[in-house]
């Protein structure tokens, strides 16, 4: 489950991934509720709430959609008639704000997190918040990419995620390195426009997933991830996991986390530049998908 | 009836396919019919990076709302639905044949198929 702080208008917003224990009980609070879409939300500048997607590896019940709202002020427009249940209380979605910050695992820069706390207080005791968006836009963020600590937050690994009949042909290596189920058969490059030429090179290849988000440097929350090319032919990518070894997903087989001879890819002795490849002969490098990322 | 034929082989890229013709999809329909069940257990298709067999894809156009029939070939087992068979009739071989005329000669040689 992926959170996503809404508090930027120009940079980037800061996002962070749940762990499954974490996501359960946060979905926990949703029992027999009502959620809002962003649409349903005042958009102001400065803080406008978190938005919650779970299209990745996490289990969620039907009854939750893959991407709503949470936190921030309900607009004026919206009207509550016609919802099956109950939205959560102004408490009780205060304190599931609060929570998901407590979780955001070192994602949100210290000055950021102030700036959020103090404006959920005054929204709390009712007290309008005065010009949040300068302290925000103009001192927190310009250096975020240059400052920012690089933090590496593996997933944990979830095959039977990956590998549900209703999805596994329709997800590829890139949806898995990236944790973006898609449906897609997602390709590097296609969300941001900038597909990859063939024949499929290092360069190009890392080129056009860097459109979409990835980066050659750490900077913030990433999840670790490689690129192997079969020379003239194709691309691969692994996934590090929380657990220390590494996991991918030859296009539309199953998830794993053996090599091409069957052996743990366990992030010592085997990794992604040593394991068997079959024709993916060549190693291009280690790179860092920022948490959050989204192909198609 | 139309017969879609894919070459597992790509992780990346999506994977080449193409159409059977009347006279391959006659041949394949008659190899297909010979086919003896295997037990479960012998069931070995360990797949991976390179080259992962075929998945048919057979659709009947004159069965309305009828889901496609979809076949697994890899390595001399054949997979149809729940079902395991032994390909004693050569069917991979005619579908790499297939492929080797399809534009995939050199890719497929080169992983030693």
């Amino acid at each position: 489950m992926i959170i996503t702080l809404d508090v930027f208008s120009g940079m980037p917003n800061p996002s962070w991934k749940l762990n499954e224990k974490d996501a359960k009980k946060f979905v926990e609070r949703f029992a027999s509720r009502s959620v809002l879409d962003a649409e349903n939300m005042e958009a102001p500048l400065g803080y406008r709430g978190f938005s919650i997607e779970t299209a990745s590896d996490v289990k969620r019940p039907d009854t939750l959609p893959t991407k709503f709202h949470v936190g921030g002020t309900v607009a004026d427009s919206f009207k509550a008639k016609g919802l099956k249940n109950p939205l959560l209380s102004l408490d009780e979605m205060d304190d599931a704000t609060k929570w998901l910050l407590s979780k955001s695992d070192g994602a949100i820069k210290e000055d950021l997190m102030s700036y959020v706390k103090d404006t959920l207080k005054q929204q709390k005791k009712g007290i309008k918040e005065v010009a949040p968006t300068e302290i925000v836009e103009d001192t927190f963020l310009k250096d975020i990419t240059a400052k920012s600590p690089c933090i590496i937050q593996s997933t944990a690994y979830n095959p039977a995620f990956w590998n549900d009949p209703a999805y596994i042909t329709r997800n590829n290596c890139y949806a898995y390195a990236m944790n973006y189920r898609s449906n897609t058969f997602p390709q590097p490059g296609r969300r941001s426009g900038h597909p990859a030429p063939f024949p499929p090179t290092c360069a190009n290849i890392r080129t056009a997933a860097n459109w979409d988000g990835c980066k050659s440097t750490c900077s913030g929350g990433n999840k670790l991830v490689a690129l192997v090319i079969w020379p003239g032919n194709d691309y691969h990518w692994y996934r590090k996991h929380s657990a220390g070894f590494w996991g991918h997903k030859p296009g539309g087989t199953a998830a794993r986390n053996v090599d091409s001879l069957n052996r743990v890819i366990n992030g010592t002795t085997l990794t992604p530049f040593n394991c068997a490849r079959g024709p993916y002969s060549i190693f291009c490098s280690y790179l860092y998908s920022p948490t959050g990322m989204i192909v198609s | 009836m139309t017969i879609t034929v894919e070459l597992d082989i790509y992780s990346g890229r999506p994977n080449p396919s193409w159409e059977m013709d009347a006279k391959q999809t006659a041949h394949l329909l008659k190899q297909l019919a010979k086919l003896s069940t295997l037990p479960k257990a012998v069931l070995d298709m360990q797949d991976g990076l390179g080259y992962r067999g075929f998945n048919i894809k057979i659709v009947d156009e004159n069965v309305k709302d009828e889901a496609p029939i979809i076949v697994k070939v890899f390595h001399g087992i054949i997979r149809i639905d729940d079902n395991v068979f032994e390909d004693t009739v050569f069917i991979e071989k005619n579908l790499l044949n297939q492929a080797k005329q399809n534009g995939f000669k050199n890719i497929l040689e080169s992983l030693g198929e």
